[in-house]
């Protein structure tokens, strides 16, 4: 580990460990430095931004909750990201089996309308190196993404998306480097058949 | 194949990890040349590299979230769905679209923070009823069994002396939200120690607590 990461670790380990002795100040700091990451990959696996923002709140409050629980105060990052994944694929299954006429379905209405910079994106193909995906190439990923078994769509996106190191995936998904490499490798292929028209 | 066959030296694999910058010198080598004499590993790579870059970019989509119209919009749909309720929200919803902000840009912390006060100020009156009333309840039980007890063996000593009072860990721990308890202090006398009594087997059959020696201590848990 870099010295720099090291030094960072420490830091917030501490604050882990004020915020574990009552200290909300100290908590806050911890909700400010994680909250990027927390709202996307909440937002990765669930596809909209009103489900991600849901998810990621309670995962805070979770966290400050059974924050006693945490024995290691240097793997509050991959805990909490554990927490929002745990939420993220929970809310995933309630989803999936609601009733399809719920006011939920206005909100997500809502959440796909809003993607300003993903519609101005014009013919952009798979094989351009640079930014974000056209519109139509987007959804075909998102929809073969949904597809993927959990275990394989986390760790891709862990990896491949959020750019996590492996070992960190790896305490997340609380499972060894080599099966995360497995994983990421399965989602590959599998994608790559879902994918095949646009390859 | 099976997700769950495990195999290390499958080319795919290695081809996948080869993207990651992840193989040994030796396993580089035996792909290289897996890849010279193959064109069907050769396309195979060149798909799995286009995956790897179709997913990389279709992760470039900025996060948007507007926490202030969650909010809004979630209030607006917790009520009946009549159409003035629908015709906000359908306004919400624009005013969203067209006011997004990043996920980094949002005070989560100041939101985060005010649920679980809002949960901690809600929980706390009930909290404080079991956490005090409950052993208090527990603890006057008992007073009243070893008095009565004491009362009608006038001419001997007493058996138990009996005391109730807060823990002296209570205001510190309840400060934090956690569950506190009352402590009863027992203290046997010396001639009922010796003389090996029989404690009053009523009140103390009920809930549960037994003398401790000469002095002891025992607390009702919540």
């Amino acid at each position: 580990m870099d010295a720099r990461l090291e030094v960072t670790k420490s830091s917030e380990a501490d604050l882990v460990r004020r915020a574990q002795g009552g200290d909300s100040a100290a908590f806050g700091s911890l909700v400010r430095s994680h909250q990027r990451r927390a709202v996307s990959l909440a937002y990765r696996l669930l596809g909209n931004a009103a489900d991600a923002a849901d998810v990621s709140q309670d995962a805070f409050v979770r966290a400050y909750r059974n924050l006693a629980q945490l024995d290691d105060p240097r793997r509050f990052g991959a805990w909490l990201m554990r927490v929002v994944s745990n939420l993220s694929l929970n809310y995933r299954r309630s989803r999936a089996t609601r009733a399809a006429t719920s006011l939920d379905d206005a909100l997500e209405v809502g959440a796909e309308v809003r993607r300003p910079a993903t519609r101005q994106r014009l013919s952009r193909g798979a094989n351009d190196d640079g930014g974000p995906l056209p519109e139509e190439l987007h959804d075909a990923v998102s929809r073969a993404l949904e597809r993927l078994p959990d275990k394989q769509r986390l760790a891709l996106i862990l990896f491949s998306v959020e750019g996590l190191p492996q070992k960190e995936v790896a305490d997340i998904l609380e499972c060894s480097v080599e099966l995360v490499k497995w994983n990421v490798f399965q989602a590959r292929n599998t994608l790559k058949e879902m994918l095949a028209e646009h390859l | 194949m099976s997700p769950d066959a495990y195999n290390p030296d499958e080319l795919a694999f290695l081809l996948s990890r080869g993207l990651d910058g992840d193989l040994s010198p030796e396993e580089q080598r035996r792909l290289n040349e897996a890849l010279w004499q193959s064109d069907s590993l050769r396309s195979e790579a060149s798909k799995l590299e286009t995956v790897d870059r179709l997913v990389r970019r279709w992760g470039q989509e900025p996060v948007e979230v507007d926490w202030k119209h969650h909010a809004e919009l979630t209030s607006a749909c917790a009520g009946s769905a009549d159409d003035e309720r629908l015709d906000k929200v359908d306004d919400l919803l624009r005013r969203w679209r067209d006011q997004s902000v990043g996920a980094e840009e949002i005070d989560l912390a100041t939101v985060v923070l005010g649920r679980v006060r809002t949960e901690y100020r809600g929980a706390n009156p009930y909290r404080l009823v079991l956490r005090l009333g409950v052993p208090l309840a527990a603890a006057a039980a008992i007073a009243l069994v070893v008095t009565a007890t004491t009362w009608f063996t006038p001419a001997r000593e007493p058996i138990y002396r009996v005391t109730i009072g807060p823990s002296s860990w209570s205001a510190a721990l309840a400060e934090r939200g956690v569950e506190s308890r009352v402590v009863v202090s027992f203290a046997q006398s010396d001639e009922a120690a010796t003389t090996r009594q029989a404690p009053p087997a009523i009140g103390f059959a009920t809930i549960g607590v037994e003398p401790l020696g000469s002095a002891g201590e025992e607390s009702s848990p919540l």
